[in-house]
């Protein structure tokens, strides 16, 4: 089991560096750099840049370096720690993506447990109530939901909330709150955004996870020892929730792994819609401009939860299931 | 329909206004105290301040405001009343770039030793008074005794010296020279004494002079607080690259770029600055100003400006933008408000509780068409260098149509050219080749033997080869719709277009290159100011694809003198020299009148750029309760951009 697991390390170790150069040169392939973005956005509004100001500026942000030297800059960098500093935000990469990463993982976990909490128990009722009008309702809801792009959902319920219930749109505070110190009412301001944010992006989880469960549900409902079971005389309830179901699960926990990544990407569409202060719109934002260091950390520390992520989703199905083991 | 209607006589009432209200109306501010006193007959016996700085002065944290203001402060007449303290402007931003509507505003207000006016005569701002020598060589600057930066340390000549000095003309900060103060230009930088500056060129430089003087924090200083920038100096600090390690950087010149950071977002808080409202706090969600004690403006009763307390500008997405208007969270907005949204905006104004002000537009043309004339393949480039070419092409769009469409007709169907408000416009270089005359465009390209058609009708080169004219673009603004009717237009007379949209690095990038196709983007520099400080926009002199050059080999020869790229012909060349000659004139003189006309008469005929629509206005966006905010024409010359007066300092909350 140990020398698995070292394996495992051992090769996530390969998959960063390898990332890493693939993200640095997919980053950079856009002509020109962040300078060419910028200088355009002035001229674009009539600010005559002139040829040596750009001069300067390429040299204040080591852009006049080779590529393979910046990469080497930002490499050695990373590994004392030091992710380097956004060109359009003036502010080390680690202090900006702190600042979001608060919000993400609380507004992702929040969303993973209204996505499992929602799938679960309807996948089960769909199952043991297979072809109902109730299976059926769901099934269609399921599809709906997923067909309908994420973006123009938030885009709806954020007009009907304005709209109906004279919320302040976008953002997870409203205005007054914002910078304010933590108290009973932010909190309650907070709750009061996370409705919208929670079910755009649970819902477009919540369909396929329904109809994983109900069809791994389906098959082991239809196995021997179910029958076996009650035929023993086992509870309706009971039974369903000692075996079946938690054979079921195993695909679910299987595909945790990815769920980690998706956390912190925070459905980017979504975040940009909503204003969200996440990660997702900041990633966007960086690699629009060709921010190199903002970008290309944010996408090694996806990658790294990314491999975490599936290692740690492997070793919890060896704990549920007693079926699997690794090596002898 | 109605809207359109709406939006279309609102807009024709104000040009109207406009074209017969052309010059300023009232005087609106006296360079010192002095002045308003001599002129106006009334004292300003004593100054005060905002309550919130009154408090701190109790304290001793602050000295009194006597003290805090220069011996001789500018004095503002508000606009439309003395203002009431107290209160924070909200604004939107789409991120930390500082072309947002607030934030803006707060980096470029009066951050300049001298202003212009839209006859570019000058008016002190910082400097208390500015010397243009009659030969145009040497600048004396005369700054205001007790000013200071915000942080109270005073402003003095030192600030510009270490600027110049220190700064630009350092080979580690700034590589390559500015020319404006290249050896064979500058001459000498003097210090007279603690408040007065000399700058002597070695040529006639008014244009430099007053482009530089009115440099404003978008683009460049004149000056830096050399007592808090000086310890990551290397000249000032033999120990600045420790000092630049210690904080995170390689070298001491990143570590003075970050603290001076003149071009982004500067994240240093502490950074003594001289405008209305200092930056106090920029997360990624919001930016945070908040008044500064030691502004050097008061208004005529005395009142230290500004009157708004605080400023706060909300980082959301585009979508998030007009939403948040129309439901009158917003304060102020103007720079990404957009024509289109205009009846959106003006259908929620009761309410939102806010007024739309429709701010007259400045560019020459919206979108100018640009062929290449370095194209490689000689058949092609001898059909773009011919004027006839570009003269049917020119004559085949039908303005009135995109404006109609486009812009609700309200904007003004014109060739690309300078704006009306220039002192030395005629109205024929506007009207030049920009009538819909389709039969024209016809009768044109058959002249240029043009005649053969491909089985799809579209016209051929000589000897069969396909005529197609690849439009290359960022999609942004109005661009797209424009050009789509424009390709309609073009195919009309049997001419095919290709439009290919693209990201603005890679447009960017492909405009420096000789393979470029025609290129669309907006006409600029049509100001007065702008077409006197750089009159190779419109001479044809530029070699950089970013600034829409005509022809780069052109540009490349006559920016190095013929060491490089290919000679133009003769008509360029002279064209080049005269607006050269321009930038030796003093504006308002006749001579300068008679060489700009000129200039222009030969570019109107020489038709390098097709021009569209042009002027289109933009709605601004102010809450009913925010006054003192400037009615153009009326308070303001929109021409001059913002750059006469400062915005922020005179609004105010009405209670």
């Amino acid at each position: 089991m140990l020398s698995y697991v070292i394996q495992r390390l051992l090769f996530m170790g390969v998959v960063l560096v390898l990332v890493s150069v693939v993200a640095f040169v997919i980053i950079q392939l856009p002509p020109g750099d962040y300078l060419t973005s910028y200088v355009m956005q002035l001229q674009e509004r009539g600010h005559k840049v002139d040829k040596e100001q750009v001069i300067a500026l390429k040299k204040q942000y080591g852009l006049d370096l080779p590529i393979y030297l910046q990469y080497f800059k930002w490499i050695r960098k990373m590994l004392q720690g030091d992710f380097g500093r956004s060109f359009e935000w003036d502010k080390p990469v680690a202090e900006l993506i702190g600042e979001r990463l608060k919000l993400t993982v609380i507004i992702s976990l929040l969303t993973l447990i209204f996505t499992y909490a929602v799938s679960i128990p309807i996948g089960i009722y769909s199952a043991t109530h297979q072809y109902s009008v109730s299976d059926y309702s769901f099934t269609f809801l399921g599809f709906v939901g997923l067909a309908t792009p994420n973006f123009l959902l938030a885009l709806m319920l954020m007009f009907m909330f304005y709209k109906y219930f004279g919320l302040s749109v976008g953002g997870l505070f409203s205005f007054q709150y914002e910078l304010a110190p933590w108290s009973i009412d932010k909190f309650i301001d907070l709750l009061k955004h996370l409705p919208i944010p929670i079910i755009v992006i649970g819902t477009a989880g919540t369909a396929g996870l329904i109809r994983v469960m109900r069809g791994c549900l389906l098959d082991e409902l239809s196995k021997q020892y179910v029958i076996t079971a009650r035929a023993k005389g086992v509870g309706e309830r009971v039974l369903l929730f000692k075996y079946p179901v938690r054979v079921a699960i195993n695909p679910m926990i299987s595909t945790i792994g990815w769920t980690l990544p998706a956390i912190v990407s925070g459905e980017t569409i979504t975040a940009i819609v909503l204003s969200l202060p996440t990660t997702g719109p900041l990633l966007y934002r960086a690699l629009l401009c060709q921010d190199m260091y903002l970008a290309g950390s944010t996408v090694m520390l996806l990658t790294f939860l990314t491999v975490i992520g599936t290692l740690i989703s492997d070793l919890l199905l060896v704990w549920i299931d007693p079926r699997i083991r690794y090596g002898k | 329909m109605r809207r359109k209607l709406l939006v279309a006589t609102l807009l024709s009432g104000l040009i109207l206004l406009g074209l017969t209200t052309m010059s300023l109306g009232k005087r609106t501010y006296w360079d010192t105290v002095q002045m308003y006193e001599e002129a106006t007959g009334n004292k300003i016996e004593e100054f005060h301040e905002s309550p919130m700085l009154r408090v701190k002065v109790a304290a001793g944290e602050l000295p009194p405001v006597a003290e805090r203001i220069p011996e001789q402060p500018l004095v503002v007449d508000p606009f439309e009343e003395i203002g009431q303290y107290g209160g924070t402007l909200r604004g939107l931003a789409f991120g930390p770039s500082y072309w947002q509507d607030v934030e803006w505003l707060r980096r470029k207000d009066n951050l300049t030793l001298i202003s212009l006016f839209d006859d570019l005569s000058l008016r002190p701002v910082m400097a208390k008074s500015v010397e243009i020598s009659g030969d145009m060589k040497s600048v004396t600057i005369h700054l205001r005794k007790g000013l200071k930066w915000s942080d109270g340390v005073p402003f003095t000549a030192d600030d510009i010296m270490f600027y110049i000095v220190d700064v630009e003309m350092n080979d580690e900060l700034n590589p390559a020279v500015h020319p404006d103060f290249a050896p064979g230009n500058l001459e000498e930088i003097r210090k007279i004494d603690d408040y007065t500056v000399r700058i002597d060129f070695t040529t006639p430089n008014l244009s430099v002079i007053m482009n530089r003087l009115k440099r404003d924090g978008g683009q460049g200083w004149m000056f830096d607080p050399k007592h808090y920038l000086k310890k990551w100096h290397i000249k000032y600090n033999p120990k600045a690259n420790e000092l630049a390690k210690e904080e995170g950087f390689d070298h001491w010149w990143e570590a003075f770029r970050h603290h001076e950071n003149l071009y982004g977002l500067n994240t240093d808080y502490d950074l003594p600055r001289v405008g209305p409202f200092v930056l106090t706090k920029a997360t990624p969600s919001m930016m945070l100003s908040e008044r500064n004690p030691y502004y050097f403006v008061v208004d005529t009763a005395g009142n230290q400006l500004p009157y708004i307390d605080n400023l706060v500008s909300h980082i959301v997405s585009p979508e998030v933008y007009p939403m948040r208007i129309i439901s009158g969270e917003v304060d102020l907005a103007w720079i990404r408000t957009s024509l289109t949204d205009y009846p959106l905006y003006k259908e929620n104004e009761e309410e939102g509780d806010y007024r739309t002000i429709p701010w007259p537009g400045t560019t020459g043309s919206e979108l100018g068409l640009r062929l290449n004339l370095d194209e490689k393949d000689p058949v092609l480039r001898k059909l773009y260098r011919d004027v006839r070419f570009r003269q049917a092409l020119s004559v085949a769009i039908n303005r009135e149509a995109i404006n109609e469409n486009v812009f609700f007709g309200a904007a003004v169907p014109r060739q690309a050219t300078v704006l009306p408000a220039c002192s030395f416009f005629k109205e024929e270089w506007a009207e030049a080749y920009a009538q819909y005359d389709p039969h024209k465009a016809n009768g044109l390209l058959d002249e240029l033997q043009l005649t053969e058609r491909s089985k799809d009708d579209f016209r051929l080169l000589p000897k069969g080869k396909p005529l197609l004219l690849i439009i290359e673009y960022v999609e942004q603004g109005s661009n797209t719709p424009i050009l789509e009717l424009v390709k309609e237009y073009w195919e009309a007379v049997g001419v095919k277009v290709l439009l290919k949209s693209m990201e603005s690095t890679l447009w960017a990038t492909r405009m420096d290159t000789s393979g470029r196709g025609v290129g669309a983007t907006s006409v600029g520099y049509s100001t007065e100011l702008d077409s006197y400080t750089h009159p190779r926009y419109w001479t044809m002199g530029t070699s950089m694809g970013m600034q829409d050059s005509i022809c780069l080999e052109w540009g490349k020869w006559l920016e190095t003198n013929g060491k490089s790229g290919e000679e133009p012909p003769e008509d360029v060349k002279e064209l080049y020299n005269l607006g050269e000659k321009l930038r030796t004139l003093r504006p308002g003189t006749k001579e300068y009148v008679e060489l700009a006309q000129e200039i222009h008469d030969r570019s109107s005929k020489m038709l390098f750029r097709i021009g569209t629509v042009g002027m289109a206005p933009r709605p601004n966006i102010v809450k009913n309760n925010l006054r003192n905010f400037p009615v153009p024409f009326k308070d303001v010359s929109p021409y001059c951009g913002w750059e006469p007066i400062s915005v922020l300092e005179q609004l105010f909350f009405k209670k």
